[in-house]
């Protein structure tokens, strides 16, 4: 039967020279549009390394001297740091809360303040980005960060009152470093040049939305009213934010909109809230800063009316080749095909047809992406790592030519299968009087 | 003698949007294991369409077909099909041969429908071809042939599976005296030869008065 099928194709190449050539164009223009798609639908969609979803911001502004509502009498560095530990704690007895954890003015996750500064080991000296977390306000679990190995204990790192030269890191981090993950108890030496003790290994952590995974470490420091900067103190004389874990169930955004009210209600000495948003909003705001998301949504719109039509094209293309086989089929079935032997073979036809285009189409393909490239993830920055498949060129190639294979298949079967399926359950005497 | 193929009480009523055209009223018809029969008629009077319900090609409106001891209309696709494949053979009026495929893939379309291994096929294949006389084109596509040679080559894929019964509809109608004599000859020769069952539709009177038997058809009524 194969061999037939073959034959058939090969004998009709008048017609199927030109389905030939149409679908190696539509295998390289589904390159051309699927791989950016693909690649940018997997960057939205991957994981940001830590749980996002229930995250709610609070950003905490100080009234300035001078003003009328300025209190003079909460201005000094004790009642400074009662009224911060006061506003922590009016945020986390709102009954939707589960936990929350205070965070340095401006450096949140998906937030725009970020820096890097080196950490060094004999032989290697990398420069991740640096957060700092105040020890024992439970950081980690609040974030839903994730321990990467079993020497590191999340519960652990919350509850560590931490010396002021213990650090966490990354994994990838820790690859960076030793060259393997094993890095618990290891020493480094930062950039504050005093050894540095590891006491925890956590999943990487993507700082924000349009960036990769990157490597990062997170350095305790401990909340001062005293304005001082010190690489150990995180003064929050003019403000810091809060970040709410909510508990299972509560819609952050829907949280943040039936919430104005209270937030505006949280007040502490000179302390106020200024502003209430979820993480995910922020992330949306940053994409936006970052002009990913508007650039991207009209090119996903874009490329997704492209396929569409493609798709269709294809389709139709198959769909009236194959109406005209009518003839064919009453005679296939007059000498004892089953209707269903008919389709079968029709569509053998066809996958075969597309297998080859396919694969002509990816060697066309890869002779311009060897040369330019693949889709990259977007925020390339050299500092940020690439290691999904996204920038492994092989894995990529081979998973994009996979989706495009599967869609083309899909494509010419179901223009096959639908005329095919009627022209041969159509009567015989009736097929073979059409010429 | 046994018979081989009959009709009892066959309608066949063609319904399209504007008009109904019974096609066949009331035919009743028994043909016997070896006859040869032709069918005649003026032309829409039901020839073809009593070929087709027959060969199992159509269903009658109402009526019961039997061929060779089984009833048709109990019968699925499915199994029609594979009954088709085994107990009948057609030859049209235009050849209806597959024109993308060559001689010999043509003549072995209905083994390739009983899953018979490819060189079983070829030489099955072969065999009937040099008996239609065509053994040295098998190579040629039908394009590249005469009108007479495609009919040859319909009739050799026709007997290729060794069915009991031909049905012919006008088969020299597209051919010239001579070639239809060539046709005719071959026939006439699987009947008395091969002795199988023949039932051919003709308008050509000197060809039907070569055969068994004739029976006339007038407005979808047999008349004689
Ligand atoms: N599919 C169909 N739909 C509607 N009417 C049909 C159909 N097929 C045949 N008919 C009608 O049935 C009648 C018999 O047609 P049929 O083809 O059997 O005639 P015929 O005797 O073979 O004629 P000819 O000698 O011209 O081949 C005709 O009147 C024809 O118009
Ligand atoms: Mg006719």
């Amino acid at each position: 039967m194969i061999r037939f099928v073959f034959k058939n194709l090969w004998n009709r190449r008048a017609v199927n020279g030109w389905l030939t050539v149409e679908l190696i164009i539509i295998a390289i223009l589904a390159w051309i549009i699927i791989d950016p798609l693909v690649v940018s639908v997997y960057d939205r969609n991957s994981s940001p390394g830590y749980d996002i979803d229930r995250l709610v911001l609070l950003s905490v502004s100080a009234t300035s001297e001078g003003t009328y509502r300025y209190n003079p009498a909460a201005s000094d560095s004790v009642t400074v740091i009662d009224d911060y530990f006061r506003l922590l704690s009016m945020a986390a007895e709102n009954p939707q809360v589960q936990s929350v954890t205070p965070i340095a003015d401006g450096q949140s996750l998906e937030g725009e303040g970020m820096m890097t500064q080196s950490l060094s080991t004999e032989t290697d000296t990398v420069f991740p980005i640096k957060m700092f977390f105040v020890p024992g306000t439970g950081f980690f679990s609040t974030h839903g960060i994730t321990a990467s190995d079993p020497k590191t204990d999340i519960a652990d790192l919350d509850s560590r009152p931490f010396s002021d030269n213990e650090i966490v890191i990354t994994r990838e981090l820790a690859r960076r470093l030793f060259h393997d993950e094993n890095a618990v108890g290891r020493v480094t030496v930062p950039h504050w040049g005093v050894e540095t003790v590891l006491v925890g290994v956590i999943d990487d952590v993507r700082p924000k939305s349009p960036m990769n995974v990157t490597t990062m470490y997170f350095r305790p420091c401990r909340p001062t009213g005293d304005r001082e900067f010190d690489g150990t103190k995180m003064p929050v004389n003019d403000g810091f934010s809060i970040m709410l874990r909510l508990k299972q169930g509560v819609d952050s955004e829907k949280f943040v909109t039936d919430n104005t009210e209270w937030a505006n209600s949280l007040k502490a000495g000179n302390f106020y809230v200024s502003k209430i948003s979820s993480l995910l909003q922020n992330k949306r705001d940053i994409e936006e800063a970052w002009g990913i998301s508007n650039s991207e949504r009209i090119g996903s719109a874009l490329a997704t009316f492209f396929l569409i039509n493609l798709f269709l094209g294809v389709v139709g293309t198959f769909y009236l080749q194959t109406r005209r086989r009518s003839t064919e089929a009453g005679i296939m079935k007059a000498f004892g095909a089953s209707p269903s032997r008919i389709a079968v073979t029709m569509i053998l036809e066809g996958l075969i047809l597309t297998f080859v285009t396919w694969a002509a189409g990816c060697v066309i393909f890869m002779q311009y992406a060897l040369k330019e490239g693949l889709a990259a993830s977007h925020a390339n920055v050299s500092y940020l790592l690439n290691e999904s498949w996204v920038s492994h060129f092989w894995v990529h190639f081979s998973i994009i030519a996979a989706i495009i294979l599967i869609l083309m298949s899909i494509a010419v079967a179901v223009g096959i299968y639908l005329p095919a399926r009627k022209i041969a359950n159509t009567d015989i005497a009736y097929s073979l009087k059409e010429e | 003698m046994n018979t081989i193929i009959s009709l009892t009480g066959i309608n066949k009523l063609y319904r399209t949007k504007e008009i109904e055209t019974l096609a066949l009223e009331n035919v009743n018809l028994s043909i016997n294991e070896g006859e040869f029969v032709s069918v005649m008629g003026p032309s829409g009077c039901g020839k073809s369409t009593l070929l087709n319900i027959i060969g199992l090609l159509d269903r009658p409106t109402s009526g019961t077909v039997k061929i060779d001891g089984v009833e048709a209309s109990a019968m699925s696709d499915r199994s029609l099909a594979r009954f088709r494949n085994n107990e009948l053979g057609f030859v049209f009026q235009n050849f209806h041969l597959i024109n993308s495929l060559n001689v010999i893939d043509n003549v072995e379309i209905p083994l390739l429908y009983r899953n018979t291994p490819a060189k079983r096929r070829r030489e099955l294949a072969m065999k009937v071809l040099e008996r239609v006389g065509l053994a040295h084109r098998i190579n040629h596509y039908p394009s590249q042939l005469s009108g007479g040679q495609c009919q040859r080559v319909a009739i050799a894929r026709a007997i290729v599976g060794n069915p009991k019964i031909i049905l012919a509809d006008e088969p020299t109608g597209n051919l010239d005296s001579k070639m239809g004599a060539e046709i005719m000859e071959i026939l006439h020769s699987l009947n008395t030869d091969d002795h199988r069952t023949i039932v051919m539709v003709t308008h050509n009177e000197n060809q039907a008065k070569l055969t068994n038997r004739i029976i006339r058809f007038f407005d979808g009524r047999q008349v004689q």
